[in-house]
């Protein structure tokens, strides 16, 4: 009874730490809430849910892809229509972001101590674009040789290609399916977690008590 | 004024207190879920995917062989764009820089390729050939330093003046050069050249720089690309082949290559080494779009602009809460 | 009743990227481009130009525009109101 207390009060332990911070900040509550504030009424707000269900489409399709590894699509019906999946799951992915993102930057959701949602947000996006890079490069067809050739000069201006190296398909195709979506999936699930730990940022002016009850 | 500011901000850090709508999180999630499966799915049975087949050595040849011909002249020259190009590859060239930054430079040699050798030299070796070829590699391989050059040179300039046709060359002393460029063509429009250039003396090969690099010195790649409307200066980095759309996310980074001083080599320092500089420039802007809400100006935008009014209007309307007035 | 998907022979075009028909069918080995409209979707593409340096395919264009347009829709059309009336901070988390 005693000790409990104690460990309570003033955890030494790292474990106890951890969940009571845990506990504290994010609370299953809020990570699965059954309510939104009032002004959490807008078509706009799907789009982040949209940008997370194409990555699940992509992801999905890729896992099918790396099965069968990159040259598959080009002799198999079925590759090629799964290639399609990853294809337009990427295209949606993009779409849904940039408009998520338009979205969020016209509600300057960063306000009242929400910027790390935005920062891991836009890292997100600059990640995303690695990404997809990294796959155009791995589709081992004209555009990848294409790309491969025109993208080095790029990196090598500034001394990137030395290390990395877009004309070798081996390390392109390991960072698309690895390292890339390993950190893509990673700055996406501290994105959302923050999201539920700030909740949705109030509109602007909704505490300005100089504009209540001015009429339009 | 400030003390309303940090009342504001404080109150919007703190958990909402007001009115509060139902909200399925689950609900949302799968439902968004099947709504893009089912486009993606619409979209992929309707529209499919490019899949443009890659180029061969034998495709280029068998296409234009006397362009494939200048080429492997030029990679004996050491004129060709792969031998002088610099870090990574080799020492031939300072690379770009940004001012005082020579970081291609700085960064070193960590691919090394020796455009004569192992674009011709090599896989001339590693494949029994005819006399005269062989006769001509053995030459060549005993040639002084000096006389490779000279014979190489001399022919590639030889070819440059007749515009790279082959057989209106004139005739002169070019030692083994013209019999090495010829048993090359032969190779690759055999297609022997693609596997061997694969293999490159090993059973299993995941690296690609060599290929592509000598592909990219002559014209045949080039070509498809501007075909393609794939070329860096019209916007190509943005453009897929086919009638799909593109990696349209890179449109700011594809724009500055269309506007000068970026667009104009002959612009020193920037159009010189626009690789660099627009490399660097949109580092400054991505940090710059990550960085937002602590640019004074640009995180206010969205306050000034009332997108907001639309977003939010039925708060809005129902808290009473009206406009700002403009300043 | 049609397939749930055609399979409609690539539509490889030798001619627009300059190589030999030989080298299409050898690389092409089999291979066949799933989709409905791909043949179509694989013709040269269309190019929209303005002055002498705005160049942009259809595709992304209409890609663009789309973005826009379902930017506008989205903060312009009513959101779907609450029917089941909430009380003041009645907090459901709880």
């Amino acid at each position: 009874m005693m000790s409990n207390k104690i460990e309570t009060q003033k955890p030494d332990m790292w474990t106890a730490r951890l969940r009571q911070s845990w506990q504290k900040n994010l609370p299953i509550e809020k990570l699965l809430p059954d309510t939104q504030p009032a002004y959490v009424a807008s078509w706009i707000y799907v789009f982040g849910v949209l940008t997370l269900s194409a990555l699940a489409v992509i992801i999905a399709s890729g896992v099918v892809l790396a099965f069968e590894g990159p040259s598959w699509y080009h002799i198999s019906d079925a590759g090629r229509f799964v290639n399609s999946l990853h294809f337009w799951s990427v295209q949606l992915f993009f779409f849904f972001m940039v408009v998520h993102l338009w979205g969020k930057f016209w509600m300057a959701a960063w306000r009242g101590k929400r910027q790390a949602t935005w920062i891991t947000g836009s890292i997100a996006f600059v990640v995303s674009i690695a990404t997809a890079f990294t796959g155009y490069l791995t589709q081992t067809n004209f555009d990848s040789q294409w790309i491969a050739f025109e993208a080095k000069d790029g990196f090598n201006s500034v001394g990137i290609g030395a290390w990395f190296t877009v004309t070798n398909l081996g390390q392109m195709l390991l960072m698309h399916v690895a390292f890339l979506p390993l950190v893509l999936g990673l700055i996406t699930v501290i994105h959302v977690l923050q999201v539920r730990r700030k909740g949705v940022v109030p509109p602007i002016d909704a505490f300005d008590q100089t504009l209540k009850g001015v009429n339009k | 004024m400030s003390a309303d500011k940090s009342a504001i901000h404080s109150k919007e850090s703190a958990p909402w207190q007001g009115q509060v709508r139902r909200y399925d999180i689950v609900k949302e999630g799968v439902i968004a879920l099947l709504i893009v499966s089912l486009l993606t799915l619409t979209l992929s049975i309707f529209m499919g995917s490019p899949d443009e087949p890659s180029l061969t050595f034998k495709g280029w040849a068998a296409s234009n062989s006397d362009n494939f011909y200048t080429t492997a002249v030029q990679e004996l020259a050491g004129t060709s764009e792969s031998a002088g190009y610099g870090a990574p590859y080799n020492d031939a060239g300072v690379g770009l820089n940004l001012g005082p930054l020579w970081l291609q430079k700085w960064a070193g040699i960590h691919h090394p390729i020796n455009s004569a050798n192992d674009f011709v030299i090599t896989p001339l070796g590693e494949q029994q050939q005819p006399a005269e070829v062989a006769a001509a590699l053995s030459t060549w391989r005993s040639a002084a330093v000096v006389d490779k050059q000279r014979w190489a040179v001399d022919y590639d300039a030889a070819l440059s003046a007749v515009e790279g046709k082959v057989s209106a060359v004139k005739s002169g002393d070019y030692g083994p050069v013209p019999t090495l460029a010829k048993g090359l063509t032969a190779m690759a429009t055999s297609g022997a050249l693609d596997g061997l250039l694969l293999s490159q003396g090993g059973f299993f090969q995941t690296d690609h720089t060599k290929q592509i690099l000598f592909f990219g010195d002559g014209a045949y790649l080039d070509d498809a690309g501007t075909a393609a409307n794939l070329q860096g200066g019209t916007w190509g980095m943005m453009n897929e082949t086919g009638r799909y759309p593109g990696q349209a996310w890179l449109w700011l980074y594809s724009l500055w290559y269309q506007i000068p001083p970026f667009n104009n080599e002959e612009s020193h320092p920037i159009g010189a080494n626009a690789d660099a500089y627009i490399l660097a420039l949109m580092g400054f802007m991505t940090l710059g779009l990550v960085m937002i809400p602590f640019i004074p100006g640009v995180r206010s935008l969205p306050i000034r602009i009332p997108l907001h009014r639309a977003i939010w209007r039925q708060y809005y309307q129902t808290e009473g809460i009206g406009k700002r007035k403009k300043k | 009743m049609v397939a749930p998907f055609l399979y409609i022979e690539a539509s490889f075009k030798a001619t627009s990227l300059n190589l030999v028909k030989s080298e299409s069918a050898l690389l092409i080995r089999g291979a066949k481009v799933t989709g409905f409209f791909s043949e179509f979707m694989n013709l040269n593409a269309v190019y929209l130009k303005a002055n002498s340096w705005l160049s942009i395919s259809v595709s992304n264009l209409v890609v663009i525009i789309s973005m826009l347009v379902i930017f506008f829709i989205a903060i312009s059309i009513p959101f779907p109101k609450d029917h089941h009336e909430s009380s003041k901070n009645g907090r459901g988390q709880k």
